[in-house]
């Protein structure tokens, strides 16, 4: 779907903000793109949606070669930014001058999901606070079904009953035939939709790999007795631990325990993981 | 539905399920939500969901009806007590006799509170 | 999958364009139309007559001004960083965009306001001649002038989308320097070329021999010149703008 060979991109007159990175995104699936602030989270999901050109590097959205803004792709995705203004009018307008762009827009669904958010087509953008702006554009991204959806920090600016609707509208759409790609840097929110991480840092990816993949390969929690040695384990009291896994019951993935591994004992994880790929 | 952090998710949707099951709120033979429904209600990527309902078809507690949906078995019931009374007896048990053996509670003292309990 | 080239979006980011910039579009018509209707009055004050000189000036005047104020008014969602996330990942290629973006400032602005040239002038003369006493001649309105003035509209506003689309701030203002500089590079250029290509007829020590030949290049080229600028200017213009459009980052 989003294959990605040896990409670099940095912004003119600053350092390098992704180099070499290499990966792909298929169908089917929710994921999420971990990385501490200003890591190019942000930075590759503006490539991947033509806003910014790679320096260098292979890059295909549905195995067309995408170097430039085409119209038939851009009607295959959509970006949900972290920040963003959206045309000062009313909610039914803006539906009706951008939905006719994509050609499988379904409005039903817009009103369905504007109702659901306790919005009203009469309302006026300007005059919204910016978690309702949200929750129009996500309701649009929802409502124009294209198979790929970019969400920036979909969650920022939601408050806790929005949160649980947004998992709940995301757990809808979800399917075989969509790809989902969140960012994120409030795991909590989304770990239950995820079931792919990547995480970004010092402008690399350095972990890539399914969820059922890691709770095949490792173990999260406590460990009851001192006899096993983690690959890395959390300061503080009560800190939890990530182990290899072993013949020990599957548990369920922690996803900030395993983002602060990623980042503490790279190689360690990333070591166990290569091993496992090659079984 | 809150989450134990240390269960996987499509293991604590089966747990959701044989509750529905024991209590009787989902008889022998009825239809049950769908992937799509319990992912909804869990708030989970339906491919989670997806795992929880493929083990249960494993351990026959549910059928697929295809094109219709997913239902009880037969003895579906039958299927979930024998489970949940094997992970009582494999799991529970030794637990609290460590616990028993750690805090030195005999069995008397055990029997007595479960007459007690029994009683009320 | 859809086609590469497709009318229809072309349409939508029409109907788009129109939607956001209503208020605009209708002050600026608005506006136009009282100054129109003013001067046209105004026209009739002495000579109690509206002649078709008078008429196409100052419609030519206001149909320039309003059209480039306008042409300005586009693509500034492009360079609002909040903004521009949304409007360069809409459905639509920088070829196709650039195309509506000029059937919008040029045709469909030329159409309207002609539309508009026309009431406006009708009930000038309307009014003149009921209230001043004026001629009532309804056929100055139609002229060979008209066809001029679109003609110089239609060479020059692409510049101004080029404008729009290159300059962040003070756009107005760096575009008319843009065209200064232009212009004086091509004057220079055709010193030069003259003096060049006509050197060997002693050009430059004055005389009637050099007066005859300026003036010869002078009216041969005019007409052409003029002819050739035009076609080429205009194009040339839109597409530059139309490669600044795809440089363009969000």
């Amino acid at each position: 779907m989003i294959s990605i060979n040896s990409l670099y991109y940095h912004y003119p007159k600053s350092g390098m903000v992704l180099s070499n990175i290499s990966t792909h995104f298929e169908q089917g699936n929710i994921y999420g793109l971990f990385g501490k602030n200003g890591e190019g989270k942000s930075t590759l999901l503006k490539i991947i949606s033509g806003l910014l050109r790679a320096k260098s590097g292979e890059f295909s959205v549905n195995n067309e070669n995408w170097t430039h803004r085409n119209a038939p792709t851009l009607e295959q995705l959509f970006l949900v930014p972290e920040d963003f203004e959206l045309p000062k009018v009313t909610i039914a307008t803006y539906e009706k001058i951008t939905g006719p762009f994509y050609p499988n827009f379904s409005r039903k669904q817009f009103y369905d999901l504007i109702a659901e958010f306790k919005l009203s087509p009469k309302h006026h953008i300007a005059r919204l606070s910016f978690g309702q702006k949200k929750k129009v554009l996500i309701a649009f991204g929802i409502a124009v079904n294209t198979s790929i959806l970019l969400m920036d920090e979909p969650t920022n600016g939601l408050d806790i009953p929005s949160k649980s609707q947004f998992r709940k509208i995301m757990a809808t759409i979800a399917d075989e035939n969509k790809c989902i790609i969140i960012s994120t840097h409030q795991v909590r929110d989304l770990h239950s939709l995820i079931n792919h991480v990547l995480v970004l840092d010092e402008t690399k990816v350095v972990f890539d790999a399914s969820l059922v993949k890691v709770s095949e390969l490792f173990w999260f929690g406590k460990p009851k007795s001192t006899e096993d040695s983690a690959l890395f384990t959390e300061t503080g009291f009560g800190g939890k631990s990530v182990m290899a896994r072993g013949d020990k019951d599957e548990t369920e993935v922690d996803l900030e325990l395993l983002f602060s591994a990623v980042l503490m004992e790279n190689t360690a994880i990333n070591t166990m993981l290569k091993n496992s790929t090659h079984v | 539905m809150d989450f134990d952090n240390t269960k996987p998710i499509y293991l604590q949707i089966v747990d959701f399920f044989y509750e529905n099951i024991l209590v009787r709120r989902w008889q022998d033979e009825e239809r049950i939500p769908s992937v799509r429904e319990v992912a909804v209600m869990v708030e989970v990527n339906p491919n989670t969901a997806i795992r929880a309902f493929n083990h249960l078809q494993e351990l026959e507690v549910i059928y697929n009806k295809r094109g219709i949906g997913y239902f009880v078995s037969k003895d579906g019931y039958e299927k979930v007590l024998d489970i949940k009374r094997n992970e009582f007896k494999e799991q529970t048990l030794p637990d609290v006799f460590k616990q028993m053996r750690l805090l030195d509670v005999t069995f008397e003292e055990v029997k007595n509170l479960y007459d007690q309990h029994e009683k009320e | 999958m859809s086609k590469a080239f497709d009318i229809r979006r072309i349409i939508n980011h029409i109907k788009r364009d129109v939607v956001l910039a209503k208020n605009t579009i209708g002050t600026t018509l608005l506006v136009s139309a009282g100054l129109l209707f003013m001067l046209c009055v105004f026209a009739q004050l002495w000579d109690k007559k509206l002649d078709s000189e008078e008429f196409m000036g100052a419609f030519g005047f206001i149909y320039f001004i309003s059209g480039s104020l306008l042409s300005f008014s586009f693509f500034r969602e492009a360079h609002n960083t909040k903004a521009n996330q949304l409007y360069f990942t809409l459905p639509i290629s920088p070829f196709e965009r650039i195309t509506a973006v000029w059937l919008t400032t040029a045709v469909l602005y030329t159409a309207v306001f002609s539309v508009m040239g026309l009431l406006v002038g009708g009930m000038s003369i309307f009014f003149g001649s009921l209230v001043l006493g004026a001629d009532f001649a309804m056929s100055t309105l139609f002229s060979v002038g008209y066809w001029q003035a679109v003609a110089i509209y239609m060479t020059i506003q692409p510049v101004f989308l080029f404008g729009a689309i290159t300059f962040k701030n003070n756009r107005i203002g760096k575009t008319l320097l843009f065209i200064i500089f232009t212009v004086l590079v091509f004057v220079l250029f055709n010193m030069v070329a003259y003096g060049l290509l006509n050197y060997g007829y002693d050009v430059f020590n004055g005389g009637p021999l050099r007066n005859q030949a300026m003036e010869k290049t002078e009216s041969d080229l005019s007409v052409l010149g003029k002819g050739l600028f035009a076609i080429i200017s205009g194009p040339i213009m839109l597409i530059v703008t139309y490669f600044k459009l795809v440089e363009r980052e969000a």
